[in-house]
């Protein structure tokens, strides 16, 4: 029975060790990160986010953007993230210091959105495509969210500036405009912050030699 | 073999009627409750795998978009049906093997009505809005309270019934279910606290993340549903396990290597690589426990698989055994770089997810079900057709599920990393597979329906009892002098 | 926040710490002696070694 003696202790205390080498390791090795200035500008990066920017990550987290899309861009050498143009390098651990609630993700039922604030500025694409991926992308399997929209009657001076130009298959009945709420706003406002691959923090050189295959 | 003191006989009848009476309410309620979060679960499964290939369906309101009843489904599953499932199968099986009654009733009353509320108010957060979106663990914070708190009475009785157990052996199930009980509160606490309610710098979560997640699968449902495969198969067919050192092998191997696992879920990310390769080599030496199980059992069955065609409960319970080892398996191959490669980001992930807490731990679980209901309520189940018509629609449903998005899954991997192929080509070809998984998902959905009419009616018929049920019937043929009351 | 990882670290060693107590317990206990009759210890004189416990098995067997 004296082998049993070694195996079980052992067990025990790797239990632990594995939290430390798990849990401990990554909170002190990554949960410590600053910002720093920017080696062109002197911008502290990577920046933090607004406060309509962080209601809008608040928005993503609530509607579960994370189950299908990701957010992080991978090597050349090992995906092929950077040649679909998900990100000009490779994002790195500092570069998520600012997110709050790290949106990594596990899924790409849907792109990658690193970078989507670069590849993807337009505010008026958001809209529409938020309010019925279909509009945009025909093919989409994404949600459709109405609900982050208001659809209201319209005025009596015509549309509002703000109202969605939907084309007929996907616009309410005459007499009615759907506008953007806040949430939405904010959300968008977030996404076009996504711009994770182009700081220039201290790991980012390493991360630019491995843009190439 | 026949007793041959018919003492000795009655004592140990009496023990164990007085053990499955004093657990006839507690783990009853726990039982009965998992069975609520299953057909809850089953429906928010079933939303959320219609709306990926027809994303317009009841898609107007937040409440029901793909975002929110994804993660209801996923939570209400692992904590409203299997954990309630896992608390009631484990204080039976560690009550049974102390040989002492639960003495706990008015505090375990009271933590299934605060695990019931914890799961209600959870699952009905994240609807609202207020999901953490950390994966699997998107209750909101509220919910957290009533489930510590609940959980904390649980093992206090399992705590109880260890202390005062009769002398002798601790059977290897015991060990399985009272690490279990201290591991997932030492999991849900240390995630609970570092990701949610003073979360760590958001480069530092997904380790934390997924160190939860994977040991929240190997060292919370594994051991319950492990534990319950060690006991019901020898108990069934009335054959001791075939090696007790093997399966005290697999218990510390378990114990050492799981643990370790969590980072393959995170390969090729922003992480320091020693880490993920350290995941990678605990997720390869994971063969270790699973072939001392897989063999243990083996051997254990041989000469008696006849027995599953007659025994239902030992047919959900091998089901899921043997389940246990092709996921372990298939886990091991998918940490390898290499595999990862291709099934990383897509749903071959989601087939193997399920392979696990469907077809190992839900399966096995259902087969402990089956064998401790009619104990704890003294007569049996109403109809071997309802049973047929949980057990095939679910063992179909999910060889239909993960053969469909592994297969799905693998080739969205192979066009994923060839950067040529258009990202809405991919969605494309992914759509008969979704399609097909919720054709898996519907007939799993008509188990679920088909177990909890066996329950209602099995509960239902209290004045029926005696008559019908074969079991006690039976029993009283052999001695006469049973003590099986008819009360 | 450096704060809260000390203090889930104290608490993992506390109760790493039972379970190696636990273990110790259990060696001078005799728990790893003797395990094929640890095997058998499922087994009562109701339900014995070699009889099925599932009322569609003995219905088959009997």
């Amino acid at each position: 029975m004296n082998r049993f003696r070694w195996i079980f202790a052992g067990s025990i205390l790797t239990f632990v060790s594995a939290w430390c080498g798990l849990v401990l390791l990554p909170v002190w090795g990554l949960g410590d990160f600053e910002q720093v200035p920017d080696p062109g500008t002197g911008e502290m990066i990577p920046p933090e986010l607004s406060s309509l920017e962080e209601r809008g990550r608040d928005v993503y987290v609530a509607d579960g953007c994370i189950y299908c899309h990701s957010q992080q861009v991978h090597p050349a050498r090992a995906r092929t993230d950077i040649e679909r143009g998900w990100g000009s390098r490779r994002t790195v651990a500092r570069d998520y210091m600012n997110h709050g609630r790290a949106q990594m993700g596990t899924m790409r039922t849907g792109p990658d959105l690193s970078n989507i604030g670069v590849r993807n500025p337009s505010e008026t694409w958001h809209f529409l495509h938020l309010y019925n991926p279909r509009i945009t992308s025909p093919g989409s399997i994404m949600a459709p969210f109405p609900f982050l929209f208001e659809k209201r009657k319209t005025g009596a001076g015509g549309a509002s500036p703000d109202a969605l130009q939907l084309p007929p298959e996907f616009a309410p009945e005459e007499g009615y405009e759907v506008v953007p709420t806040e949430d939405v706003r904010a959300l968008v406002a977030y996404l076009q912050s996504l711009k994770l691959s182009s700081y220039d923090v201290p790991e980012a050189a390493k991360a630019r030699i491995e843009t190439k295959p | 073999m026949t007793p041959s003191d018919p003492e000795a006989v009655r004592k140990s009848r009496q023990e164990r009627l007085e053990v499955d009476r004093a657990a006839r309410w507690p783990v009853g309620m726990f039982l009965g409750s998992s069975l609520f979060w299953l057909l809850a679960g089953s429906v928010l499964a079933l939303l959320a795998s219609i709306k990926l290939h027809n994303p317009g369906f009841l898609a107007e309101a937040g409440w029901l978009t793909f975002g929110r009843v994804r993660p209801a489904h996923l939570n209400t599953m692992a904590y409203g049906w299997l954990s309630t499932a896992g608390i009631g199968i484990g204080l039976w099986m560690l009550s049974r093997l102390c040989r002492v009654p639960i003495a706990d009733h008015s505090s375990l009353t009271l933590a299934a009505v605060l695990w019931n509320m914890g799961n209600a108010v959870g699952t009905f957060g994240i609807l609202r809005g207020d999901s953490t979106a950390i994966e699997w663990l998107e209750y909101p914070t509220y919910a957290a309270p009533f489930l510590l708190a609940s959980f904390a009475f649980v093992v206090l009785a399992g705590v109880n019934l260890v202390r005062n157990r009769r002398p002798g052996h601790i059977y290897i199930s015991q060990w399985y279910i009272f690490a279990a009980f201290f591991w997932f509160p030492m999991l849900y606490f240390t995630a609970h606290g570092l990701l949610v309610l003073l979360p760590v710098q958001a480069p530092a979560q997904p380790p934390v993340n997924w160190w939860f997640a994977h040991n929240a699968l190997g060292l919370w449902f594994t051991p319950i549903g492990l534990a319950a495969a060690y006991y019901l198969i020898p108990k069934i067919i009335g054959r001791p396990i075939h090696s007790y050192y093997l399966s005290a092998i697999g218990f510390w191997s378990l114990a050492f290597f799981y643990a370790w696992n969590g980072m393959h879920h995170l390969i090729g990310g922003p992480y320091p690589a020693f880490l993920i390769t350290a995941s990678v080599v605990a997720s390869v030496m994971m063969f270790i426990p699973v072939v001392t199980v897989a063999i243990n059992h083996h051997f254990t069955m041989k000469g008696h698989f006849k027995a599953l065609l007659w025994s239902p409960t030992l047919r959900f319970v091998v089901f899921g055994a043997m389940s246990y080892t092709l996921v372990s398996v298939q886990g091991s191959l998918t940490a390898l770089r290499s595999v990862n490669h291709v099934t990383h980001f897509t749903h071959y992930t989601v087939a193997h997810a399920h392979l696990g807490v469907y077809a190992f731990a839900s399966m096995s679980f259902f087969g402990a079900i089956y064998y401790i209901m009619p104990r704890l309520l003294e007569r049996e189940w109403p109809s071997r057709w309802l049973i047929r018509l949980h057990f095939w629609p679910s063992a179909i449903g999910i060889a239909i599920y993960w053969l469909s998005l592994t297969h799905g899954g693998g080739l969205q991997g192979l066009e994923l990393n060839r950067g040529t192929t258009p990202f809405m080509e991919i969605v494309e070809l992914t759509l008969p597979y979704l399609g097909a998984r919720s054709v898996g998902g519907s007939l799993m959905a008509l188990g679920h329906a088909a177990f909890a009419a066996s329950f209602i009616w099995m509960l239902a018929r209290r004045g029926l009892q005696g008559a019908e049920a074969t079991l006690f019937k039976r029993r009283a043929e052999e001695a006469p002098d049973t003590l099986t009351a008819r009360s | 926040m450096f704060g809260a990882a000390l203090v889930v670290l104290i608490v993992m060693l506390l109760l790493g710490g039972a379970a190696l107590g636990a273990f110790w317990w259990a060696m001078s206990d005799g728990q790893f002696e003797d395990p094929e009759e640890a095997a058998r210890s499922i087994f009562t004189p109701e339900e014995p070694v070699g009889v099925p416990t599932d009322p569609a098995l003995r219905e088959r067997e009997e």
